[in-house]
């Protein structure tokens, strides 16, 4: 076995097998699962309040009747006086009482008694009905025949299937950005955490002195590099395991989801959990139509990202002399990756325009934002072309550039040195 | 062919000079003793024998072969400092050095269970680093450094911190490798411990050789320098020395600085027997320490004319 197989052996090995590993690896699908889940039970467990409203109506004409005809549950019939329906009010008998005047039509107005609350819902329930009802007698006040009553209604309704058939379209696109906008977020937390392991193992072997033992076996761009695969290694394996977990998540949530909606098909189910404004269910029921390419691309902008990122992490660590150091050096290569993550609404808003073309194509941003267009649009194959290109050109610069001032900067201790010395260490290197 | 020659060699960081034309041999089998004071370039050497870090210039041969990086198979390493994984096992540790010394996984797991019960260390094989103690993790730190029965074994400062009993299960392992053949390279500035252990030695000064050679040759070149003698009786026999000579005097025994060697001693001697009781009569080597304390001196008042 070659020094740098044992090398990436030892440093998937050692990871793998510790507890943080396998907690993280099996917190994190549970995480996504409760927040599926928990919007759902918790609408499950909410019991409807049926709202009862007197209707007291001085006006003469037959609005009451209408008004109860309308909707039965909520409106009621009442003999009683203004004065015994606010006690029932009060005491909580009846959730409010609603007083038509005496020129209430032509006044066009009514008024609600109520103690306050009963939600936007109540409001809205109990404006759409009067509003109706009082548009149906005016319209007849005014010789408005049935036929002509119905059509004004019916048409109505027309509207409104037109409406939803159109938002239809637009809200895919809408989801299909959400599972963008999470990917491209997974990619640039693991750009943080697996880089953040590389630099910390970096300088943990070179301030506890391990580094001497190791290049006195083996060289240092083996050591650099083989830490880089072992623990991208460990990343990768660590998304797999995320992705069957949430796979076989995804499977049972979403059978949950299409029962709960009582939809027929996922395309049904998915427009009513729009309609519900359920994002993530939305997203679950969504996920077994990614393509194989938007899935490739994730995994190679996450990988690609991931060496560029550690590599330059790995160098910052050689060079630096103590853990402080390191969270002082960091912090130029570290913007790089909240950059991107600053302009994802740019790219959410508008992933065809010239700003996002030319944001997602720089090497230091393409991890996080053409994962992001990747799923928001269809990116044409030149600009994924130059990506990739400008992007491997990148890392081969990185692992040149790390690699020289890994070598030199590994073994200098006692001080932080200067920018001019660690571009002398690359000119020398 | 010595087993281990170094030739001219320099090493510089930026302006400072920390090794400059180091030059020496190292016979098989022999135990080497690489000292100086604090700051004299012995660690750099080290590294670069080790093949750690680079030469400027010069090179340096194992068997006549320039050094290589499949040399660092035959090498074995135990660093000033230790450099061992907290968070991982004894065995952890031992395993993975072992490897990539390119012993297989089983081989370095007995090895390293061989050594761990040669060095009184038995059972520590599932403890973490970190809750061994200093002495402990030394003891590991060798054991990683000889796992694969190494031809040259280089160590820097191995007995610093170690206690009296430490010392000699060190000394005990050190003459275990000796008997199969390895050559042992070895920095200190102890130079009691130098002294006993030592054939062979190069002194460094300010990255530059002031003294090499076998021990003894180098004490033999100093000559006997102090002549202790006990004796019962009269004293009254050193009034004939010049009191300057005299080191330190009680009324039985004194030390005499000696001009000329054995030869005065002798003479000291004859004339003692005839007025006094001679009890023990003996010439002192100097002792390595003064030595290289005489030497480093030397060395650093050579140096300010130049």
């Amino acid at each position: 076995m070659s020094t740098a197989t044992i090398i990436i052996q030892h440093e998937f090995l050692t990871r793998v097998r510790t507890k943080g590993f396998i907690i993280s690896t099996i917190l994190a699908p549970i995480g996504i699962v409760m927040l599926i889940a928990l919007p759902l039970v918790l609408a499950q467990l909410q019991v409807p309040i049926q709202h009862r409203i007197a209707v007291v109506d001085q006006s003469g004409h037959s609005l009451a009747a209408d008004l109860i005809a309308a909707d039965t549950a909520l409106f009621i019939r009442t003999a009683d006086s203004p004065e015994a329906l606010r006690q029932q009010v009060l005491n909580e008998e009846l959730t409010g009482y609603l007083l038509i005047p005496p020129e209430a039509l032509e006044r066009d107005s009514v008024v609600l008694f109520t103690r306050g609350g009963g939600g936007l819902g109540l409001q809205e329930a109990v404006t759409t009905a009067v509003r109706s009802v009082f548009r149906r007698q005016r319209l007849q006040a005014h010789g408005a025949d049935t036929t002509l009553l119905r059509l004004a209604e019916a048409q109505t309704k027309i509207e409104r299937v037109k409406l939803t058939a159109e938002r239809a379209e637009r809200d895919q696109t809408a989801a299909l950005t959400a599972i963008g906008y999470f990917l491209s977020f997974v990619v640039y937390m693991l750009l943080f955490v697996y880089g953040g392991i590389v630099m910390r193992s970096v300088i943990d072997e070179k301030t506890n002195r391990i580094v001497e033992i190791l290049v006195s076996s083996a060289r240092p761009f083996d050591i650099m590099f083989g830490k880089i695969i072992g623990v991208g290694a460990v990343g990768l394996f660590q998304l797999l395991l995320w992705v069957l977990l949430t796979m076989g998540a995804f499977t049972i949530a979403g059978s949950a989801l299409l029962s709960f909606s009582g939809a027929a098909s996922s395309a049904e189910a998915i427009a009513y959990y729009r309609s519900q404004d359920n994002d993530i269910a939305q997203l679950v029921l969504l996920a077994p139509s990614l393509s194989v390419g938007q899935i490739a691309g994730f995994v190679f902008y996450f990988l690609a990202g991931y060496i560029f990122y550690s590599t330059l992490f790995a160098g910052i660590a050689a060079a630096a002399d103590t853990e402080q150091d390191v969270q002082t050096l960091q912090t130029p290569v570290s913007i790089f990756i909240v950059l991107p993550v600053l302009t994802m609404p740019i790219i959410m808003n508008a992933p065809e325009s010239t700003l996002a073309v030319i944001l997602s194509l720089v090497p230091m941003f393409s991890p996080i934002l053409m994962v992001m267009r990747l799923f928001a649009t269809e990116v044409p194959w030149w600009q994924l072309l130059a990506s990739i290109v400008l992007l491997l050109g990148s890392i081969i610069g990185a692992i040149w550039l790390a690699g020289r001032i890994y070598r030199i900067g590994i073994l200098r201790y006692g001080q932080r040195p200067s920018f001019r010395q660690i571009l002398r260490w690359i000119a020398e290197g | 062919m010595a087993f281990l020659e170094v030739q001219g060699v320099v090493k510089r960081y930026g302006r400072y000079l920390a090794n400059d034309q180091i030059s020496f041999s190292v016979e098989q089998g022999r135990l080497f003793g690489v000292l100086g004071p604090n700051g004299a370039g012995k660690t750099t050497l080290l590294r670069m024998i080790t093949r750690i870090i680079l030469p400027d210039e010069g090179s340096i041969l194992l068997e006549g072969q320039p050094l290589s990086a499949e040399h660092q198979r035959r090498i074995g390493y135990v660093p000033e400092e230790r450099g061992l994984y907290r968070n991982l096992t004894v065995l952890d540790n031992l395993q993975y050095f072992g490897q990539l010394k390119g012993l297989s996984r089983t081989e370095a797991t007995a090895q390293a269970l061989h050594w761990l019960a040669f060095m009184e260390t038995h059972g520590w094989e599932k403890k973490k680093v970190r809750e061994l103690s200093k002495g402990m993790s030394q003891k590991v730190q060798f054991i990683a450094a000889v796992l694969h029965r190494p031809s040259l074994l280089v160590l820097d400062e191995p007995f610093s911190g170690l206690d009296p009993i430490n010392v000699e299960v060190f000394l005990r392992a050190i003459d275990e490798l000796r008997s199969q053949g390895t050559t042992i390279l070895f920095s200190t500035h102890v130079m009691e411990q130098a002294e006993q252990m030592c054939e062979d030695i190069v002194l460094i000064n300010r990255g530059r050789i002031v003294e090499s050679g076998r021990l003894r040759d180098i004490k033999a070149r100093f000559g006997i320098r102090r002549f202790e003698l006990d004796f019962e009786g009269d004293s009254r026999f050193l009034e004939a020395l010049p009191p300057a000579r005299i080191l330190s005097c009680t009324d039985h025994s004194v030390a005499i600085a000696l001009e000329n060697g054995f030869a005065e001693a002798q003479q000291i001697i004859a004339w003692a027997l005839e007025r006094t009781t001679i009890r023990r009569a003996e010439c002192i080597e100097p002792s390595l320490r003064e030595i290289f304390i005489e030497t480093v001196r030397r060395s650093q008042s050579e140096e300010v004319p130049a």
